[in-house]
């Protein structure tokens, strides 16, 4: 199942200008494989987008070597690359009066003749395409009338109707709202699976990507790429380095991120489960900790239909609410 | 295709028809319907000043406007689709410009410099005009084609089309300054666009020559559709963004080029007929716009050509002036009729 599909040997990405070479990353070394979700994470500037356009061979490399399917990159030519390679972009097309069909229909155009008509066949792997992305109803809709998250969706379709090993995405889950951006992580997986497709996307969604993605590539402008699966990159204790910053920390138990206010007076919280964790989170972001020790003068009992309040010197208050407990805290 | 889809190309088709026969025979002089179907059938024994009129100056000037309105209508849909900019046209890479320009120099210089007022000169002049403005313009689309090479945005290209016409232009009014009055009035009336300035050997020349390059068009259909996604996707899928550019605007320019050399710069036809075309067919698919923007190219042209000589007219209206006043109301017409349904959906 394993298979690399991509090896990228001492990669360095940059521009070239008329005299002057921009390097933007150096010496990358790394292997993308098949039936895996490859997810590329790292802050602005760091040269996630100048990466995968040197892979889609938008960009030529500065230096160093990429293999696809074991031949080199720069060794295909237009119309072969486009058989081996789909892409999916950030920015929105600005199409208008075509098809989502029709608009899919175009990814098959490497593979159509000189007028771009579809044949049979080629309409069954569009309609299969339309099945495995699950926008069989918006079929027969024009392309100006979908939102964003269906628009990335038809791309996607797109990609996939180009019959491509490999699929790059830059960032496609940037302009979407978070059910879409879920839904969209989660069908590029369940295609990485099904398909034994080599799909690698950049993206900011940094949870997202923790919990969806098999690989995580790390890209920081200082430090390189760091690769791992997301577990082993937080048992080693990379991710947390990568992202921590003041009011960031990363949880080990959890394997994610985590806001964290400053926090000016401790409570012991004992109580049952999910209300304990909830009634913890709202805290903290108050700047209260929790502690399950011992508390000298606060005390707060968490039950499924009453939340209890005990201070020293004081009478002991009941409440429904968590934001009534909050206002309670705040005086 | 689909059915509706062949069904309104029939439709307009039929409309074409109509309108050239209308074409034939309405005119300040009136021939009735009749005479001008035997005339045009060559039945023999006709009114010989009718057969006149008709032969030499109505199907001249009919068939010039169904090329004329074609090709420009072709140029500004691949202006449109090259540049993903609903202001493009025929005229905005310059091209028009530089026809221009070479007509100026012709004109004006030929009045300035040889001491020979063109009007004067007829035949000759009429085919120095159209040199001129095919040098003219093919200089500038070569200028153009070659940036196109260099540059990578298209709206890089885009502005630099425009500062070139700006150039002409400016050339063009120093020109003028240093002009007699009867070599400027020359040039305006060049400048008004016609269909009927071309006639004879000319006239036969400029419809083959149109006839052989409109069927081109469709070659470049599916380049055209991937250009649609934009450069990064249609370079994905495997087209040659350089190449493909280099094929679309020298094909356009070409036809420009001819038009403008023989019908003079006509402005409104070629940014309103793809528009046109894409909301009557609602698709952006130039496997059908292109079959579509020829036939509807043709009958905008036909009708605008029908209404500049209307009985009680005496001689023409200049063709520039009537396909923006006839033509910009139908559009916009047209365009929110569009909007209403699609918003209403």
């Amino acid at each position: 199942m394993k298979q690399p599909t991509i090896q990228i040997q001492s990669l360095s990405t940059g521009y070239r200008g008329k005299k002057n070479v921009t390097i933007v990353a150096q010496d990358i070394n790394a292997t993308i494989h098949g039936g895996e979700l490859t997810c590329l994470l790292g802050p602005n500037g760091a040269g996630k987008s100048t990466l995968l356009r040197t892979l889609s061979a938008f960009l030529s490399p500065v230096s160093g070597e990429i293999i696809i399917m074991g031949r080199r990159l720069r060794d295909y030519s237009d119309k072969e690359l486009s058989k081996v390679i789909g892409v999916v972009l950030t920015e929105k097309t600005d199409l208008r009066n075509m098809s989502v069909e029709d608009l899919i229909g175009l990814g098959r155009s490497p593979y159509t003749g000189f007028w771009g008509n579809l044949h049979q066949h080629d309409r069954e792997i569009v309609a299969r395409a339309i099945e495995m992305v699950g926008i069989t109803a918006l079929k027969d809709r024009m392309i100006q009338t979908l939102s964003d998250g269906e628009r990335q969706k038809v791309m996607i379709a797109k990609a996939l109707a180009q019959e491509t090993p490999v699929i790059f995405l830059d960032e496609p889950t940037a302009f979407l709202d978070f059910p879409s951006k879920v839904e969209i992580m989660q069908l590029l997986h369940k295609l990485s699976r099904t398909t034994g497709k080599t799909i690698f996307l950049s993206t900011h969604d940094l949870e997202l990507a923790l919990q969806i993605a098999d690989t995580i590539w790390l890209m920081d402008r200082e430090k390189g790429v760091t690769i791992g699966t997301p577990e082993d990159l937080a048992l080693q204790g990379r991710l947390g380095g990568f992202f921590t910053r003041k009011g960031i920390t990363f949880d080990m138990e959890s394997g994610l991120f985590r806001i964290e206010n400053e926090c000016t007076r401790t409570v012991r919280l004992t109580g049952h489960e999910p209300i304990r964790s909830l009634v913890e989170k709202a805290l903290r972001r108050n700047g209260i900790a929790v502690t399950p020790d011992a508390c000298p003068d606060m005390e707060i009992e968490a039950s499924a239909d009453m939340l209890t309040l005990k201070q020293t010197g004081k009478d002991t208050i009941g409440f429904n609410s968590i934001s009534a407990l909050l206002e309670e805290l705040q005086l | 295709m689909k059915r509706s889809v062949i069904l309104d190309m029939l439709i307009i088709t039929a409309l074409i028809f109509v309108l050239f026969l209308l074409n034939v025979a309405l005119g300040s002089v009136s021939i009735p319907a009749r005479a001008a179907w035997n005339i045009l059938w060559g039945v023999p024994d006709q009114d010989p000043i009718w057969t006149n009129i008709i032969l030499k100056s109505r199907l001249p000037q009919t068939l010039v406007a169904i090329v004329a309105g074609a090709g420009l209508a072709i140029s500004g849909l691949h202006m449109q689709t090259v540049f993903r900019n609903p202001l493009a046209g025929p005229s905005v890479l310059g091209i028009c410009s530089g026809a221009s320009l070479g007509v100026a120099f012709v004109v004006l210089l030929s009045g300035s410099i040889g001491g020979v007022a063109l009007s004067r000169i007829g035949f000759a002049g009429d085919i120095a005009l159209t040199v001129g403005a095919i040098a003219g313009a093919l200089a500038v689309m070569a200028l153009i084609v070659y940036v196109s090479q260099r540059v990578k945005g298209n709206v890089t290209l885009l502005i630099i089309g425009v500062m070139i016409g700006y150039v002409a232009n400016a050339i063009i009014g120093v020109l003028k300054y240093f002009s007699v009055e009867e070599d400027i009035r020359a040039y305006v009336i060049w400048g008004l666009g016609s269909f009927s300035r071309v006639s004879g050997n000319q006239m036969s020349l400029f419809v083959t020559l149109m006839v052989i390059l409109l069927p081109f068009s469709a070659l470049l259909a599916k380049t055209l559709n991937l250009l649609l996604l934009g450069d990064a996707y249609a370079r994905n899928l495997g087209l040659n963004i350089k190449r493909a550019r280099l094929l679309v605007i020298s094909y356009s320019g070409i036809l420009v080029a001819v038009v403008t050399a023989y019908c003079g710069p006509i402005n409104f036809l070629g940014l309103a007929v793809p528009h046109l075309c894409r909301a009557i067919f609602r698709t952006s698919d130039h496997r059908i716009l292109t079959p579509a923007c020829v036939l509807v190219g043709a009958l905008f042209a036909l009708t605008c050509s029908l209404i500049a000589r209307m009985p009680g007219i005496e001689g023409a209206l200049p063709v520039n002036s009537v396909t923006a006043l006839v033509g910009a109301p139908i559009v916009i017409s047209v365009l929110f009729r569009r909007r209403r349904e699609e918003t209403a959906e």
